[in-house]
């Protein structure tokens, strides 16, 4: 690989990250749901099918990705084995910190919500177990679920995209160029 | 001038660009949304909100296009060094960036959320008439200033000021724990 490569490596699997954020955020079902009752059988199988459309752009752009960084960059100067790692390495830190940083902006409300929902554990027992009723809290319409699970699950990737995505940076080394082929010569 | 001074050079001109272009957005729903509120005093609002905006813009281009030189060197440190060791010297100069542009983007998003909730208030305020007076405060004032939003904004605020300020401390963190991964990632590789 050679250093441009990566830096549209990088760019990519930031990209990809975006995507998958904000095509979540942006569902057409939340919207449908909020006018008409919502029905189960479709909206799961919605669900599944919009999932499936976000895991292949994920796919493409976050995890393999790097036939369509040769393919934007074109041919270059090639890195040895140690010092592509090293790049790919940093590179791909500096930019999921990055991401992380700016989804921290956008998840902190979340973040407090959850701070303030272990205030209300308490009472949320207390209706389970003195007057046998779902607590009140857990009483939310179909898009409020998919909001608030929405909301969890992007304040935690961007926790993990802050501490440095180490399990996500050691995956993509190990499926860089470089290293799958000195594995077969070796 | 070294390349980190170049890179850094190039990231602030393309951080000022960006706020430009979403002031420029920004500004203008506001000054729409104030102009429909209030039709007849179009005018007024023109002229309170348009030099503002040139302000703005004015501020932004001066410090992250003009000074930016003064600026690459207060996040990279001193360019007397004719080419530091890229390896080491690189990194903590990218991350103080990354930081740097991180931050602007809170203290934008606390910025905006402010004028964005407090503006409903202002309207009220200005309100001549009494007779809509109530249902007008419970439209557009129920439930914008509470406890739960100005901590939210106070955070906000603090990790935006900490993060333009450089972070030293995260900053810090970051390149031991990326010169560690580095360096076990090179191990690993020797054993194999």
């Amino acid at each position: 690989m050679t250093k441009t490569q990566i830096i549209a490596k990088t760019i990519l699997t930031v990209l990809g990250i975006y995507a998958v954020v904000t095509l979540y955020q942006f569902y057409p079902g939340q919207y449908v749901c909020s006018r008409e009752e919502p029905h189960i059988l479709r909206e799961i199988l919605s669900l599944s099918v919009f999932t499936v459309f976000v895991v292949l752009v994920a796919y493409f752009m976050s995890f393999k990705n790097n036939w369509l960084a040769s393919k934007i960059t074109g041919p270059g100067e090639q890195l040895t084995q140690q010092t592509q790692m090293v790049w790919l390495i940093k590179s791909l830190r500096i930019g999921l910190v990055f991401a992380g940083l700016m989804l921290l902006g956008r998840s902190l409300p979340t973040i407090m919500k959850i701070s303030k929902t272990f205030f209300l554990i308490g009472s949320a027992f207390d209706d389970i177990a003195i007057y046998k009723s779902i607590p009140k809290v857990l009483i939310l319409s179909y898009p409020e679920w998919f909001r608030h699970i929405y909301n969890f699950l992007k304040a935690i990737l961007a926790l993990y995209l802050i501490c440095g995505a180490p399990h996500f940076i050691r995956w993509q080394v190990k499926h860089s160029p470089h290293y799958e082929l000195g594995k077969v010569q070796t | 001038m070294n390349k980190i001074h170049s890179f850094a050079k190039v990231v602030l001109a393309a951080i000022g660009i960006f706020f430009a272009i979403r002031i420029i957005a920004n500004m203008t729903t506001l000054i729409s949304l104030t102009i429909t509120m209030h039709p007849d005093a179009s005018i007024i609002t023109a002229v309170i909100w348009f030099p503002l905006l040139g302000l703005c813009l004015a501020v932004i281009c001066y410090i992250f296009l003009y000074k930016r030189e003064w600026l690459a060197k207060w996040i990279v440190g001193t360019d007397a060094i004719a080419e530091p060791d890229s390896q080491i010297q690189w990194l903590p100069a990218a991350f103080r960036l990354v930081c740097v542009a991180a931050g602007m983007y809170c203290l934008y998003t606390v910025g905006w959320d402010v004028i964005y909730r407090l503006i409903p208030l202002i309207q009220y305020y200005m309100s001549k008439s009494d007779t809509p007076r109530l249902g007008y405060k419970v439209l557009y004032t129920a439930n914008i200033l509470n406890i739960e939003q100005i901590i939210g904004w106070l955070i906000m605020l603090a990790i935006g000021i900490y993060l333009v300020c450089g972070a030293p401390h995260f900053v810090r963190w970051q390149v031991k724990k990326t010169l560690k991964q580095c360096a076990t990632s090179n191990y690993q590789q020797d054993a194999s």
